[in-house]
């Protein structure tokens, strides 16, 4: 009907602007291009406009006030610098990154493995799980120089503050997750005689994945901050090595927009391993179809 | 699948008592005998230890006293049994095909057709093209047939349901009442079933066990005389009626 309604004004630019769109929308690779405008234009666009306007309104702050550079450098400054030192900024970013990720992977591994095991009995659970959360708020700044100690002024200490670090919401979530999977569940499975053993491989585990999700997300980002934590004390001990011994030289010589530029460097290293991590997350959950089907 | 002889399970329970500390007597001497192969009916006003009854039954509550027999075996030594919650109960990471073949990964490996026997189930509840799908992509009645097929994935000898379809809407009730009674004709386990509707209990059962409430006893027992395979137009027959009103009635002095 509307076909033949339209025909009359075959050549009306606002009509013929609509049948291009209704063709477009036809194809899937534009219906897909479609969708994913859509999501940038709900989650990605709002950010950016605060992150253009923040950083416009800085630029005018210290281009009226003509404040020391020393002090406050603009955002342009930032950028140059950026620009200036990319390899030694991008080299110290990618050593933290790794010794983060390594940090992340030992506290995922472990952290499951302890969870595994305090799951197992209650006895175990009462002996230790009191301890996995007073260590959780003991600051990692007076266990590092032990550590340092320890293992010495290297790669070894910095990953071990690391993974300390990131290692508790790990074994607190998954503990939670592998000790109170959902009664309907294992209920049916002792209608079936369930063995121990298939009770935990086919409901236990699965059942915890979620909170093994939740766990390692925020333990990823904690593994950013134990990196340059464990980077600060043996930067203190002159090893070159990580953001954090740029911070301390640039910080140590007033080269403040060098320091803003690697202050920033660490702050999206956060952020993409944090992102990085609860994307694979979403995607395990996404296709698990973890969402209670009933 | 052509009727066995002596395949069903013939129940005998005499003389159970249950009593959990919070509610009090749940189950008072509760004597039942069901031959092999029959489709029986527990009804009752909610609260009436039906459903406890069903989970004496499946082991997940043990009786104070008195005693169940499977055949001439007893609770730890039962053979299978098929079991339908009330809910689908299905885990949401596994498609409908994995759901259906938990049971047999569960037994001691045992059988080694896996893959036969759940197409097999899904064929029995007409979801084969849902082999793959996961729960949250199917229907609430979609799922409860997913359940019913793991059920019965093990060719159970006894299948208790505990108010399968009392969260589905009146057509879907319908239709999964019918597909219950062709999958029993075909089957022939014995059928305990719980449910709190009436015409669904007079369509489907040989036989109906009114419940009354704290505690629970048996009231009732009342033969449904209709032959099978019974048909959708029964449920406007009169005679249908009849014996729904008998029910009912009875039903109401036990509540």
């Amino acid at each position: 009907m509307s076909e033949a309604r339209s025909r009359p004004w075959r050549n009306d630019p606002q009509n013929l602007n609509r049948k291009f769109q209704g063709h477009l929308t036809e194809t899937l690779f534009s219906r897909l291009l479609v969708k994913a405008m859509k999501t940038v234009a709900r989650n990605i666009l709002p950010p950016l406009l605060v992150f253009v306007v923040f950083v416009a309104a800085w630029a005018l702050f210290v281009k009226i006030t003509d404040i020391a550079e020393f002090v406050l450098p603009g955002p342009d400054r930032v950028f140059e610098k950026m620009i200036e030192h990319r390899q030694a900024l991008l080299k110290a970013t990618l050593s933290t990154g790794i010794v983060a990720l390594a940090g992340f992977g030992l506290s995922l591994v472990v952290g499951c493995l302890s969870a595994f095991v305090m799951a197992q009995t209650r006895m175990l659970e009462r002996c230790f799980y009191p301890y996995a959360i007073f260590l959780q708020t003991v600051p990692i700044i007076a266990i590092a120089p032990i550590i340092i100690i320890w293992f010495g002024p290297g790669v070894p200490s910095i990953i071990c503050v690391s993974f300390i670090i990131s290692l508790f919401p790990v074994i607190t979530n998954a503990t939670a997750g592998l000790a109170n999977p959902p009664r309907e569940y294992l209920e049916l499975l002792r209608v079936y005689d369930a063995s121990w053993w298939k009770t935990l491989v086919k409901v236990r585990i699965p059942a915890a994945v979620p909170y093994i999700i939740t766990g390692a997300r925020i333990s990823a980002g904690l593994s950013v901050v134990g990196a340059i934590v464990g980077e600060y004390f043996t930067s203190m001990m002159n090893l070159d090595y990580g953001i954090a011994y740029l911070v301390i030289m640039n910080a140590e010589n007033a080269r403040t927009a060098y320091l803003f530029a690697t202050t920033l460097m660490s702050a999206l290293l956060g952020l993409v391993i944090f992102a990085g991590v609860s994307l694979a997350g979403n995607l395990i959950l996404r296709r698990g179809h973890y969402q209670q089907g009933e | 699948m052509s009727l066995q002889t002596n395949f069903a399970v013939h129940l005998s329970i005499s003389a159970v008592n249950k009593r959990f500390a919070s509610t009090g007597d749940v189950l008072s001497d509760i004597d039942v005998d069901v031959p092999g192969g029959q489709f029986i009916t527990l009804l009752g006003p909610s609260g009436c230890g039906k459903s406890t009854f069903l989970r004496l039954l499946a082991g997940l509550e043990s009786p104070d006293t008195g005693s169940l027999r499977f055949d001439d075996r007893d609770l730890a030594t039962r053979t299978s049994l098929g079991y339908v919650f009330q809910e689908p109960r299905l885990l949401p990471w596994r498609t409908a095909a994995a759901n259906i073949a938990l049971p047999l990964e569960i037994e001691d490996g045992a059988r080694e057709n896996h893959t036969q026997l759940v197409n097999d189930a899904l064929k029995l509840v007409r979801l084969e093209a849902f082999a793959k799908s996961f729960p949250d992509e199917l229907s609430g009645g979609m799922r409860m047939r997913v359940s019913v097929a793991r059920a019965l994935v093990t060719s159970p000898r006894l299948l208790l349901l505990d108010e399968p379809f009392g969260a589905l809407d009146e057509m879907t009730r319908q239709d999964l009442n019918d597909e219950l009674m062709r999958l029993w004709l075909e089957r022939n386990w014995t059928a305990v079933f719980v449910t709190h509707n009436v015409f669904e209990a007079v369509y489907l059962s040989q036989r109906i066990l009114i419940m009354s409430a704290k505690p629970g006893k048996i009231v009732a027992d009342i033969e449904v005389p209709f032959d099978y395979p019974r048909e959708a137009q029964l449920r406007a027959q009169p005679e249908f009626a009849a014996v729904v009103g008998r029910v009912m009635g009875r039903l109401t002095d036990a509540s």
